[in-house]
């Protein structure tokens, strides 16, 4: 390798090299100090919301009346949380209810998306008529209409099927954009995994859902653990679905459970809405924490190359 | 011969099947429901009596047309739009490059930055509720701390920089998925063209707009809209934000539709959801002649 400043025959100190020598030094501190800025600076911005709500959800009422003397907590307490996770006198729901309603959901939307998308996305990475032409306008489409668009709809559409007031009727209509994600995701995945083993399989008389199960799955771990990630963040995070679809409060979710609080007109008890917020922030920030590099890398390999 | 055949087209139709039912049944139906519903009177009472179905045609859209709270706030959702799509993807250009290069402890600060993505959009939009809040909030206490002195109103009511609060949280949510993206459009960009462009002695700036701009132009191109459709729907954070309904204080679109859904009126409701569908459509329509592509 050939840098500049050090010269090809070993003598260094030749004046050019030195010049070139303190630029580079000099362009190395600037950037260092940029590195070192922007990090500082893009952390602050996402941690300064959480290190609020964090250390609200241990300030009494009357402390976090006082407003913001300090950010700390001067008189640290346990109250808001005894108060959410025990028994609860503000609403008619428990938030140790929401939290299992939410997880319940969250897995048969996870199901229920992988049943769907893994078959559709080989079929639509390998093939090409016009009814998978049809199919992907689809799953672009499913990833921006959605919300308060189709709610009503999809509302009468459910009842109909008997499934309002249930996890399962919540589940899909999250598995609408769930599947519409993950075909999109898994579908640029199979398209970098080679054809030609899908063919030698063939040849050996495999069917295609022999193909899926024998060559496709085992190749695929990395997207599916990244859509199964971000699907149950998806339905962790829903809170239109189950707010129009499930009247039973024990049915409730962690955000319709939160939205009950807030309802609350007059009565913001800011240190236990605080808590609760807290409490549905750590199932989704512990995935994150854990499968960080999946998702980077499935969204790296899988949505960015169509 | 018919079992081959069956096995060249009747099994890849059978493994679209579910997503083909979905797509028919969940989604397209849905969303021509939705168009026809909105040309109604439907409405659901509170005993959940169903008001027979009368075709009004374009009544509604009429009538919501001519609401100023409507026009009020599809202008304010464009500027909150056009300003969370703007700070997103120029700051999160920059945040991209960042974690695209290697420096002790990348992975926590990785998962740091991306955390606002993980959280519960409504827990997102009610801590700034907090954060906003005229007498007990920390952005309240930072401005009179830097002696701005604040108009002791609720920030995100503000008539001239209500928008840009707003918009602050719609950023704090969407940026680490912006990112996301770029960064992905950052690694695909292919490491040849980059060691080539410095063995012709192009220096960082030069590289970066002759080769990582250019490389990742295709991707922006595709998710810009993408994100501004997404604002145009955003609903929980800016639901709480805007506080209880009723007296809620700023409406935008999809608070708007949400109003009317509680109060019944589905028929309403619906075409509030067409209006935006249509807005939609447009923004897709013109992002072709901002093609940036083409450059």
């Amino acid at each position: 390798v050939i840098r500049p400043g050090s010269g090809h025959d070993g003598r260094v100190d030749s004046r050019a090299g030195q010049s070139a020598r303190r630029r580079r030094a000099v362009f190395r501190t600037v950037d260092r100090t940029i590195l070192i800025l922007g990090i500082i600076f893009f952390a602050a911005f996402a941690l300064f919301p959480f290190a609020i709500m964090v250390s609200g959800s241990f300030k009494a009422l009357d402390e976090i009346n006082r407003g913001f003397p300090s950010i700390l907590p001067q008189a640290p307490t346990l109250n808001n949380y005894k108060n959410v996770l025990g028994g609860n006198d503000l609403v008619q729901t428990s938030y140790p209810l929401n939290i299992r309603n939410s997880l319940i959901i969250a897995v048969i939307t996870v199901i229920l998306t992988m049943a769907i998308s893994l078959p559709a996305a080989l079929i639509l990475a390998r093939h090409k008529f016009w009814w998978t032409t049809v199919l992907s306008g689809w799953v672009r489409i499913a990833q921006v209409v959605g919300g308060i668009i189709v709610i009503i709809p999809l509302y009468l559409i459910l009842r109909d099927l008997h499934l309002v007031n249930t996890f399962l009727g919540v589940s899909i209509a999250e598995t609408i954009p769930g599947s519409a994600f993950g075909i999109w995701i898994l579908t640029g995945f199979i398209r970098q995994i080679p054809k030609d083993l899908d063919d030698a399989a063939s040849i050996d008389g495999a069917g295609q859902w022999t193909i899926l199960r024998l060559v496709i799955i085992p190749l695929l771990r990395p997207g599916i653990v990244s859509v199964i990630l971000c699907v149950f963040m998806l339905s962790w995070n829903d809170f239109l679905n189950p707010l129009i679809l499930l009247e039973d409060p024990n049915l409730y979710t962690i955000t319709i459970g939160l939205n009950t609080y807030i309802g609350q007109v007059g009565l913001v008890e800011w240190g236990r809405l605080l808590a609760v917020c807290v409490l549905s922030c750590i199932p989704p920030i512990l995935l994150l924490a854990v499968a960080e590099r999946h998702m980077v890398r499935g969204l790296t390999s899988g949505a960015v190359k169509e | 011969m018919r079992r081959m055949r069956a096995q060249r087209f009747g099994q890849p139709l059978l493994m679209l099947l579910p997503i083909t039912l979905l797509a028919l049944v969940l989604g397209l139906y849905p969303i021509g429901q939705g168009i026809y519903l909105g040309l109604t009177n439907y409405r659901i009472g509170g005993t959940f009596g169903i008001v027979p179905l009368r075709f009004l045609g374009l009544t509604n859209f009429y009538n919501i047309l001519h609401d100023s709270d409507f026009t009020n706030g599809v202008r304010l959702i464009c500027t909150i739009g056009g300003i969370v799509v703007g700070f997103t993807y120029t700051f999160g250009y920059l945040l991209a490059l960042l974690l695209n290069r290697p420096f002790p402890l990348r992975r926590l600060f990785r998962i740091v930055v991306l955390m606002p993505m993980a959280i519960p959009p409504l827990v997102g939009g009610q801590v700034w509720r907090y954060l906003y809040d005229p007498s007990i909030g920390a952005v309240n206490a930072i401005l009179i701390f830097l002696h701005l002195e604040s108009s002791g109103e609720y920030l995100p009511a503000d008539s001239t920089s209500g928008a840009l609060w707003i918009a602050m949280v719609g950023i704090w949510l969407a940026l680490p998925f912006s990112t996301l993206l770029i960064l992905a459009a950052l690694q695909s960009v292919a490491h040849e063209l980059h060691e080539a462009a410095a063995l012709d002695g192009a220096g960082v700036f030069r590289r970066f707009w002759h080769v990582t701009l250019p490389g990742t132009r295709g991707v922006l191109a595709v998710i810009i809209p993408l994100s501004f459709a997404g604002q145009l729907l955003a609903f929980d954070a800016y639901y709480v934000l805007s506080g209880e309904a009723g007296t809620s204080s700023f409406v935008i679109p999809t608070t708007y539709a949400y109003l009317f859904l509680t109060s019944g009126l589905l028929g309403r409701a619906a075409a509030v959801g067409d209006l935006v569908l249509l807005l939609i459509l447009l923004i897709f329509w013109l992002s072709r002649f901002i093609d940036l592509r083409d450059w």
